[in-house]
């Protein structure tokens, strides 16, 4: 049946896994959670990083310049699409939901346009490369994997520093609970949003651009994420550490799915999706 | 002022649109003997297979470049439609091919499942339809129509046989199946078996993966390393480039065969790059073939789209091919269907890939090539190791014959 090894693989492949989730849903949830929008656009961001990433990288060689560069493009379209989009769409939040649904397909057709349709990967850099012996496994496990834990366990710290020790933090949690209390006191509000958002492109762009050693990058992979962020979401709640632990639930019961039944991975994920909308709507760790 | 009778007063408009009747009509007499030959095309442009289409219609655009798309004295125009992959989208946009655009000959889809679900739509209209792979192997046998060809390998009955054949010759006694979860990959499994199972093999398991799977090591896991000597492996696209760097990464290599279907072609390899060293496929096409025809091909499709050959460009350039040389037989008849399809039937060339012509049904008889990737002058290429020749729907080494 089920050897150790097995188990020990399963459970590390599922961290990481979760990880990776983490990293991906963190810029979605957090622009839910302050400023009630859905970026639909979400999955696009990260497939655009990707590509961007890609594309220095073959000009650099340098997979650090690559990462840093991808995210902050996306940094600057984040802020491009909020302070002259988002923020001129009456009708509020549902109005700007569907614009953000809008940039979807812009990026989508501009990536094909650009790159073509086909899948595109990008190569670990050297010092992340390779595998590492796992006791009492048979396989090896890869070293970028393990390293997406440590990047995704740093970002998770330093967002909770941000919120909860800095000021800048305070005030968006403030914006959140009483956005017209917030305004009373003389912050600016519209400053506030911008640089929310900004910081949920930042969090997905540089997904984006750390993902792509291991997820292929093409069209339609977009969606695929999306569709991940959106389940993390639910499951876990509009919060960090709702995103965190969502991400690692996901994470596990994908791998440990799709090891007892493969074609029934996906049912697996999207069951426990429904179950929890229908038990707990709010998500599990709001 | 007396009035002008309105024959004067607009003589210079009568004159002036009889001018312009006498210039278009004899143009329209005569388009209407020589109208262009149209084709459509419906397959995967975006999305996860869209190097699939891509591919295709270039082999496709560069088998018209070579007659000047011109064939008996016509013109030749080609509609491109892009399904995505999907089976929803493929229905509706061959039939607006064939209804609104009305053209003479379909090319494609690559979704067996789209032929299939418009098998009678085609008959209703008898509507000549070539498909570059759809591989499903209904498509000749019990759905077969005498309106289909297929201008590549049946899932069950060649290749796959050929590849059950080559693992038993080179020891492999337990295999390990994985592949992407469509009917395709669940037939290809089945004619490996057909040759693999009666020489003595044994196919220990099976396990499919859904399409864009990004993660395999959970599949991995179930793999019993003590029981297993090979792992014979069908992905294309992004989850071929994923399976390669992880059988890599997560320590399979040099410790499990692998024998594999589609999984180094084209620009994977560049994706892959050492990942992908070594690592042996069997497939009805080669990049490095050393034919005149082929490097004719290869050279031309470099030059004109700056990038490098896949197996679907061959596969696009035969699909046109075959359609080109029937309409030539007929002198460019499209409205004698039946005549076309006995011109198209007896249709024999080399291709790319080796010599070509169809058999039964319409299924293609052809080279089949075990392939190993090497790095020559810092390039990634697929390389000939051996030759099986004269391969149809139906074929069996000698020993089962």
């Amino acid at each position: 049946m089920i050897n150790t090894g097995q188990i020990i693989l399963i459970l590390l492949n599922g961290v990481t896994t979760g990880m990776l989730l983490f990293l991906l849903a963190s810029g979605l949830i957090l622009i839910l959670g302050v400023m009630g929008i859905v970026n639909m656009s979400h999955g696009a961001f990260f497939l655009l990083s990707g590509y961007i990433s890609i594309a220095i990288a073959s000009a650099t060689d340098n997979f650090l310049i690559a990462v840093l560069g991808g995210t902050a493009a996306i940094v600057i379209l984040g802020i491009l699409v909020e302070r002259f989009l988002l923020r001129r769409v009456p009708g509020g939040v549902d109005a700007q939901v569907l614009l953000t649904f809008a940039f979807v397909y812009i990026i989508a057709d501009f990536s094909r346009g650009v790159w073509g349709g086909y899948p595109q990967g990008l190569h670990a850099p050297a010092i992340l490369a390779g595998s590492v012996k796992i006791p009492g496994v048979f396989m090896t496990f890869p070293i970028y994997r393990l390293s997406i834990v440590v990047f995704g366990l740093i970002i998770a710290v330093a967002l909770w520093l941000f919120l909860e020790k800095t000021r800048f933090g305070a005030i968006i949690r403030a914006g959140v609970d009483d956005r017209e209390m917030v305004m009373g006191i003389g912050i600016n509000i519209k400053m506030l949003f911008t640089a929310v958002f900004a910081l949920g492109s930042l969090l997905v762009g540089l997904a984006g651009a750390l993902g792509a050693p291991i997820m292929p990058v093409y069209p339609g992979q977009d969606w695929n994420i999306l569709l991940l962020g959106m389940i993390v979401l639910v499951v876990g709640g509009a919060s960090i550490r709702g995103a965190l632990l969502g991400s690692l639930i996901i994470g596990l019961a994908d791998n440990i799915g799709k090891f007892m039944l493969p074609q029934l991975a996906m049912f697996l994920l999207f069951g426990i999706m429904a179950l929890i909308l229908a038990l707990k709507p709010q998500g599990l760790f709001r | 002022m007396e009035k002008r009778d309105p024959w004067t007063k607009w003589l210079g408009v009568y004159l002036a649109i009889a001018l312009v009747m006498v210039l278009i009509m004899p143009g329209y007499a005569a388009s209407a003997s020589k109208q262009p030959i149209k084709f459509g095309y419906v397959g995967p442009m975006s999305g996860f297979y869209a190097h699939g289409g891509t591919h295709a219609t270039q082999g496709m655009k560069l088998a018209f470049d070579e007659v000047n798309w011109t064939v008996a004295g016509r013109k030749i125009e080609l509609v491109i439609e892009d399904d995505g992959w999907d089976v929803g989208a493929g229905i509706a946009k061959a039939k607006k091919l064939v209804l609104n655009d009305k053209v003479d000959i379909m090319l494609g889809p690559h979704n067996g499942q789209v032929i299939i679900a418009l098998n009678d739509f085609y008959k209703e209209h008898k509507m000549i339809h070539i498909s570059p792979i759809a591989d499903d192997s209904r498509l000749t046998r019990d759905k077969y129509s005498k309106y289909f060809f297929r201008a590549n390998k049946d899932a069950i009955a060649d290749v796959y046989r050929v590849a059950g054949y080559l693992a038993y010759k080179k020891g492999y006694r337990k295999v390990v199946y994985m592949g992407a979860d469509f009917i395709p990959s669940r037939e290809n499994i089945k004619g490996f078996k057909q040759v693999f199972e009666p020489l003595g093999g044994k196919v220990v398991n099976e396990i499919f993966v859904p399409f864009g799977t990004t993660d395999f090591a959970p599949y991995f896991t179930k793999i019993d390393l003590k029981n297993t000597d090979a792992i014979y492996v069908f992905f294309f696209g992004g989850d071929a480039i994923s399976f390669v760097k992880q059988y890599t990464e997560y320590g399979l290599k040099g410790r499990l065969s692998l024998l594999g279907i589609a999984i180094t072609d084209g620009a994977l390899i560049k994706a892959e790059r050492d990942a992908a060293l070594g690592i042996e496929t069997v497939s009805n096409y080669c990049p490095t073939l050393d034919t005149p025809v082929n490097k004719k091909f290869v050279t031309a499709y470099t030059k004109k789209f700056k990038m490098d050959v896949d197996f679907h460009a061959d596969l696009g350039y035969v699909t046109a091919k075959v359609a080109l040389l029937g309409l030539e037989k007929v002198n460019g008849n499209t409205k004698d269907v039946d005549g076309l399809i006995k011109a198209m039937e007896k249709v024999q060339f080399d291709a790319p890939r080796g010599p070509f012509r169809f058999g039964p049904n319409h299924a293609p008889i052809q080279n089949v090539y075990l392939r190993v990737v090497k790095k020559t002058n810092g390039q990634f290429q697929n390389y000939v190791v051996e030759t099986t020749p004269d391969v149809g729907q139906g074929w069996m080494p000698s020993e089962l014959r």
